[in-house]
């Protein structure tokens, strides 16, 4: 992934920096279902005919890593041991790019992320590794900052979009106390005005009645309207980096429209990376440019989007993508399978592949060697190590066989 | 009454007449209507014990002393209370905080007149390190003030009313500590684990703003309220600890009361301890109102809940 | 439904409730304070029990031994009549215990019986008893009792019985609320089609799901019961007999207090009534950690 120069042109990029499906994005569920089967015509293409078809095959060169994560081990004291929540990660992000994390729920997505502001819960235990983050000097190591040093990364440099978005406000103080509380934290004697004009401006973007909201408690607002404004609170210090944490979940379809939409705007109009934290496919589909798949707390395969979607390389990412009725939607109810089992007791140490015993293509091998992240191609890597049995997702055929 | 006092029927009835100032003649309903109207506006009738003694009056000169010796407490024991609450919360990993927490849950099970003996015990009567007097010398403690004194002895009179109130209030206060301890304890830890603090961690902000903006306001709430519904509590919970130091309050006067069969006396302090009550769960209840936006919007109806 | 049908459900029943026991003696014993709390009333249960043939109260009162300092022959030392304190501690629990068990008994039948009458019948009646139950949570305990106790000569159980009906309203809306809740549950209208009685409605579907609000009101109830009782006792205001509470009342009254070798005297009494309630609080907090066990794991992602 840090060789910049090579050019396995299996798995293509968009010259354009935009995945192919954001171009025209659809608006109604039969546009989507119309043009994913377009799309996977069109992988299908590229795929069968490597030079042929629409997809120019273009390596992106000029990528600047901002953070890098390196053998992350992180694991909480519980009643009854020691459960491993990231177990073994590496992984970057880039400049201005945007990298979805995917996976089933408890995989420690989210302890990943709040990791990278050390903000996770008081019984959780960095066992080893490091967060080398490139901010505007030199290189840090987010793990070992102390308290101050980290208050002043976060949310200047890194901001974070809860989960419980509809909780995240204080109750007793009004939304514009946040704003100015947030930016007073990093830049102290600014007056209110200037952070209000700021903030106004955000929420004027987020599509909001900025006058009413900041002056509201957040109980006054709607769910979306919360979810918004904790979005433009996160970025009124114009931070590099924006995690977002499962971001639409807990909000109705029309409301994650909207915000998904809100999102890609500024998205364009603003430099920053985004990390997307979901379990909804479709949403990183639609703003990830790179796709990390995790399972039982370790990064199964990271590659970028289009690969993962149309030619995953591990079976769990498959499987994903395969119970996932809108990506696969044309082959209706036949194509959809679910992923059978559940996933590891975190607190056991696991001496096999972890995906092992769900896995549809597991040979021996699995069951007794842990597989470690392998490039496979150009800026796609996989734990995997039969990897090369994982059909495409075009492929019916495969999908009857697994079954 | 009639059996108790020995009197006549007509006597009786002469007297309750008196004491109440009722037309026994009249309908029940309207003795009834007229004995409510009259207790509403603050009169109760008279002392049966010592007639011609307005039970308000009584009450009056006693309650002064109740609510000095129990408000005192209480407030003290709120304020001490929610400090080492708070410690204990924010402090989970010291040596002291099991000390606190296992101290406050014992203190706050243990009936408080049984705190008061042992406060007796311990300080006035068994003699420590040798000494040949108690700590306490608590003959010269008891009642409210050395008899004879007034404010015409100014600042001595005040030391003397605080002397007195000692182990009253030191009593009712080591009675609610513990409570508060816990209740404090609760409330910040899980005003701790909410999103907002969590968030307002990730935003950067200084610890000590996290703390006293995020934390401690929102932990406060449901102490306010309980302290508003603890001052109901101010009369009714002073009966045996008055009658321990024989500290002449309220609840000192209606035991008196109730051994002398003073019915008057009886009603009218039990009528002032639970309006006491009824008055502090409205009080509660406002002062909720006040502190949390959530129900002050409620209640002006433009609530917009998604 | 056939017999044997019945008994199976029966059995089934039973089951259930051992597998509850079980699970409870297992959760008590695992909270250290819950096992302290268990041993600690389970030695005042026994030796009350046993008392009256161990250790019976002296009789006679021995001017030549009043007030002495604990020795060998006297534990705890003697009164101000010359009798064994320690006996009449071992033998002061078991009416008081006897009489919480009968308050809470009582309070708990008052309040399961209302708690799911009044959510079955609603209407207007539901909101009546919502509504009394509100204003009785207001009413001053222990002044009132005091005030009725100037009124009425009170005997304990009467007293049980008060306490009893002054104290059913927190239970009420406990039960209740959960009624309530349990109501748009499926297997409540199950047992519904079934025609089955009211009374079975109540006992057997209903009362297994409230087993937390129960065991806690009644460790809770005996608490407030003990103190009542305890308090009365103390200013006088209750028929004299052997319990702790009249021991205080005593030692106070002979002025045990100013008699240094007399300590021992109010001390004793006063510590078994708070190593009671202690055992009995410790308890309460074993059963909530044991029904409520969000409080007990530590939260993990």
């Amino acid at each position: 992934m840090t060789d910049k120069n090579s050019n396995t042109n299996y798995y293509s990029r968009p010259g354009n920096n935009r995945d192919p499906i954001n171009n025209d994005r659809p608006d109604t569920a039969d546009e989507i279902k119309e043009q994913t089967e377009a799309q996977k015509v069109k992988s299908e293409s590229a795929v069968a005919d490597l030079d042929g078809g629409d997809l120019k095959i273009n390596p992106k060169t000029d990528r600047n890593k901002l953070m890098e994560v390196k053998n992350l081990h992180i694991a909480y004291n519980t009643d009854r041991g020691k459960l491993h929540a990231v177990n073994g990660v590496d992984f970057s992000i880039y400049n201005n790019e945007t990298t979805a994390v995917i996976g089933e729920s408890g995989c420690g997505k989210t302890t990943l992320c709040l990791a990278l502001l050390k903000l996770t819960e008081k019984n959780a235990r960095y066992l080893s590794g490091e967060i080398i983050y490139q901010g505007d000097e030199q290189e840090k190591n987010i793990l070992k900052l102390d308290e101050g040093e980290l208050r002043k990364l976060r949310w200047s440099d890194i901001s974070l979009v809860f989960q419980a978005s509809q909780s995240v406000f204080n109750p007793v103080i009004k939304i514009k106390e946040h704003f100015i509380d947030t930016v007073r934290a990093h830049q102290r004697g600014l007056s209110a005005k200037k952070i209000l004009k700021r903030a106004r401006n955000l929420l004027e973007q987020m599509q909001l009645d900025a006058d009413r909201v900041l002056s509201s408690y957040a109980h006054e607002l709607s769910g979306g309207m919360k979810q918004r404004t904790l979005i433009a609170l996160s970025f009124i210090l114009e931070p590099k980096i924006v995690i977002f944490d499962e971001p639409t979940t807990a909000l109705d379809v029309l409301t994650q429209r909207k915000i998904l939409d809100l999102l890609k705007t500024i998205k364009e109009k603003n430099d920053f990376s985004l990390i997307i934290i979901t379990h909804d496919l479709a949403i990183s589909a639609e703003l990830a440019d790179n796709v990390a798949t995790m399972y039982a707390g370790k990064i199964v395969e990271y590659g970028p989007v289009e690969s993962i979607y149309y030619q995953p390389r591990h079976p769990y990412s498959y499987g994903l993508i395969k119970a996932v009725p809108k990506i696969v939607a044309g082959e209706g109810e036949e194509g959809l399978t679910s992923i059978t089992g559940k996933p590891p007791d975190l607190i056991e140490i696991q001496e096999q592949c972890s995906f092992a015993p769900r896995c549809d293509f597991a040979s021996s091998k699995c069951y007794n060697t842990i597989p470690s992240l392998n490039n496979i191609a150009e800026g796609h890597q996989v734990a995997c190590f039969n990897y090369q049995e994982v059909p495409s997702i075009k492929d019916g055929s495969h999908v009857q066989n697994s079954d | 009454m009639i059996a108790q006092y020995g009197m006549s029927m007509s006597e009786a009835r002469a007297r309750a007449s008196a004491l109440y100032a009722l037309d026994l003649d009249a309908p029940l309903i309207q003795q009834y209507f007229s004995y409510m109207s009259r207790m509403i506006r603050g009169d109760m009738g008279q002392s049966i014990r010592s007639p011609g003694v307005r039970v308000s009056w009584i009450i009056l000169a006693r309650l002064p002393w109740t609510l000095f010796t129990v408000g005192t407490g209480l407030i003290l024991s709120c304020l001490i209370g929610v400090f080492l609450g708070t410690i204990s919360a924010f402090r989970r990993d010291k040596w002291y905080e099991p000390i606190i927490t296992g101290t406050s849950s014992i203190i706050s099970a243990i009936p408080d007149f049984l705190i008061g003996i042992f406060l007796i015990i311990i300080f006035g009567i068994i003699t420590w390190f040798g000494r040949s007097e108690p700590l306490i010398p608590i003959h010269s403690m008891r009642g409210t003030s050395t008899p004879g004194m007034s404010w015409d002895d100014g600042i001595f009179y005040l030391w003397d009313i605080l002397v007195h109130g000692f182990l009253p209030i030191t009593t009712y206060a080591l009675a609610q500590i513990g409570m508060w301890v816990l209740l404090m304890k609760g409330s910040t830890t899980s005003t701790l684990n909410k999103d907002y603090v969590r968030l307002a961690e990730a935003r950067g902000l200084k610890n000590s703003k996290i703390m006293s903006r995020y934390v401690s306001r929102n932990a406060l709430l449901p102490i306010a309220t309980e302290f508003a519904m603890r001052m109901g509590f101010i009369l009714g919970g002073s009966l045996i600890i008055e009658q321990l130091f024989v500290y002449e309050g309220l609840g000192l006067e209606l035991l008196n009361a109730v051994h002398n069969r003073d019915y008057p006396v009886m009603q009218g302090i039990f009528l002032v301890i639970t309006s006491c009550i009824v008055f502090a769960n409205l009080f509660a209840e406002l002062l909720y109102g006040i502190l949390d936006p959530r129900t002050r919007i409620r209640r002006s109806g433009s609530n917009d809940q998604n | 439904m056939t017999k044997t049908n019945q008994e199976s459900k029966i059995l089934t029943g039973k089951d259930y409730w051992l597998k509850k026991l079980k699970n409870a003696f297992r959760v008590i014993t695992s909270d250290k304070i819950g096992l302290i709390g268990f041993f600690l009333l389970l030695i005042i249960i026994v030796i009350s029990l046993l008392a009256p043939y161990v250790f019976p109260l002296d009789t006679r009162s021995d001017p030549t031994k009043i007030f002495q300092p604990p020795s060998e022959d006297h534990l705890l030392g003697t009164d101000h009549m010359g009798r064994d304190i320690w006996a009449q501690i071992a033998n002061g629990g078991r009416n008081l215990l006897l009489l919480a068990v009968i308050t809470a008994v009582i309070s708990i039948l008052i309040g399961i019986v209302l708690g799911t009458i009044s959510p079955l019948i609603g209407g207007k009646f539901d909101e009546v008893l919502l509504f009394l139950a509100d204003v009785w949570l207001t009413i001053p305990r222990f002044p009132l009792l005091v005030v009725l106790s100037g009124f009425f000569r009170l005997s304990s159980l009467v007293l049980a019985l008060i306490l009893a009906i002054l104290s059913w309203a927190g239970l009420y809306r406990n039960i209740r609320s959960e009624v309530l809740s349990l109501k748009e549950r499926d297997y409540l209208e199950a047992a519904e089609m079934l025609d089955l009685s009211m009374f079975h409605l109540i006992f057997k579907e209903i009362t297994p799901n409230m087993m937390s609000f129960i065991s806690l009101n009644f460790t809770l109830m005996m608490r407030h019961a003990i103190y009542a009782q305890v308090g009365l006792f103390f200013l006088g205001l209750l028929p004299m007999e052997v319990n702790w509470g009249v021991m205080l009342n005593i030692a106070w009254a002979q002025g045990a207090i100013y008699h240094p070798d007399a300590t021992m005297f109010i001390l004793a009494p006063a510590m078994a009534i708070s190593l009671l309630i202690l055992s009995l609080v410790w308890i309460n907090r074993a059963l909530e950690n044991l029904f409520n066990p969000a409080l007990r794991t530590d939260k993990s992602d």
